[in-house]
């Protein structure tokens, strides 16, 4: 306590010291006059013993101050010392173990990375076979479909030309066909009224007129 | 119809086989009586010389014997001539389509072969259609028949065509 709080105990031992004085000065007040020598004396005899025992108890505290700080000192430094050596033991084994782990995690992940640096170069290059060979199956399918379509257009077209060619040939067939109708009509026409006499003509309207009869033309 | 009304019809009939030779003569009939019974105030016979005098036309009034005229007056001649009219108008014609005119003689003739070989009664149309080129056709109570040699072309027209084609190699 002493130690601890030095300026405490100096005021204390002042207080006490002021105290003192002031019992004593009261009390050589109230002594008589003529006791004043002895009570001065008895009092700087008191004065003295407790200036003597202030002392002893300042050393005391002063000396049991500085063990207990020498103490505390080589304490604090004994126990950091092996703090010290503990957390730098702790420390080392940590960071090896650290080292270690992070080895092991580095190794774990290049083989991890290796694998997968395989797996995907695997994984990549069966997709990419896959999509080449979907590719190709489509291209093929489409090079198939393309040339279906164009083989059917190419027949419908040939088809369709056939159909207009036979188409055109048979009206210009019936155009042919009535032109020599109208032509042999025409010849006739032009020639058969020169060459048929009257008495023909006529005989061929009574022919008409005797078919007429017998088909019952005129009932 | 009565008995003097189917007469006149006969005579009239007898030597007109066509509708415009009908309408003709009883045009003609028509003038005449009008000029003997309310012009002329001759006798019969004088105003049928008179009359038949006037132009080509009229002498064909002479086809009628004396009897025929006899029956007309001037009270009946207007229904007499009417009810002729409206006869002649129920018959029913017959039109010959021809490629060539005929003479009047031949259409004559041929009216005569009609009253000989038909039953019905029929007026004669003639028409000309130079296409038909030989034949004739005929319109009958509304039907139609063609027996004109282009009628015979079209009915033969595949077989004309083949052995054109046929001719041409």
């Amino acid at each position: 306590m002493i130690i601890l709080m030095p300026e405490l105990f100096f005021i204390a031992i002042i207080v006490i010291l002021t105290i003192l004085y002031l019992l004593e000065r009261n009390r050589a007040d109230h002594l008589e006059q003529n006791n004043l020598d002895q009570s001065q004396q008895k009092g700087w005899n008191i004065i003295h013993r407790a200036i003597q025992k202030a002392q002893n108890i300042v050393g005391t505290a002063e000396i049991e101050e500085l063990k207990l700080t020498a103490e505390s000192q080589m304490h604090t430094k004994q126990v950091e010392k092996a703090l010290e050596e503990q957390f730098k033991k702790q420390f080392q084994e940590s960071a090896a173990n650290l080292e270690s782990s992070f080895k092991t995690y580095l190794n774990q992940l290049q083989t991890q990375s290796s694998q997968n640096e395989s797996q995907l170069l695997e994984s990549s290059k069966q997709r990419v076979n896959q999509m080449l060979s979907t590719l190709e199956q489509n291209l093929t399918e489409f090079l198939n479909q393309t040339s279906q379509k164009s083989t059917t257009s190419i027949e419908l077209e040939i088809r369709s030309a056939r159909q207009l060619i036979d188409s055109y040939k048979r009206q210009q067939l019936v155009l042919v066909d009535e032109n020599i109708v109208a032509i042999i009509e025409r010849t006739l026409s032009l020639i058969l009224p020169k060459k048929i006499s009257l008495n023909d003509q006529i005989e061929l309207v009574y022919e008409a007129l005797e078919k007429a009869k017998i088909e019952k033309f005129i009932i | 119809m009565n008995q003097p009304m189917d007469n006149n019809l006969n005579i009239l009939l007898a030597s007109s086989f066509t509708k415009p030779q009908v309408i003709k003569r009883i045009s003609l009939l028509h003038d005449f009586l009008n000029y003997w019974l309310f012009g002329s105030n001759l006798p019969l016979e004088k105003a049928l010389a008179e009359f038949a005098g006037k132009d080509f036309d009229s002498k064909l009034i002479g086809s009628f014997s004396t009897n025929f005229f006899r029956q007309f007056n001037t009270e009946n001649v207007t229904k007499l001539l009417k009810d002729l009219n409206d006869q002649v108008n129920k018959f029913q014609l017959l039109t010959i389509t021809i490629p060539v005119f005929l003479p009047e003689h031949e259409v004559v003739r041929i009216g005569h072969y009609l009253r000989t070989n038909f039953k019905a009664k029929f007026l004669i149309e003639l028409k000309v259609d130079p296409s038909l080129i030989a034949g004739a056709a005929l319109t009958y109570g509304g039907n139609y028949k063609d027996y004109s040699l282009k009628a015979r072309i079209a009915e033969n027209r595949s077989a004309i065509i083949e052995d054109f084609k046929k001719g041409l190699g």
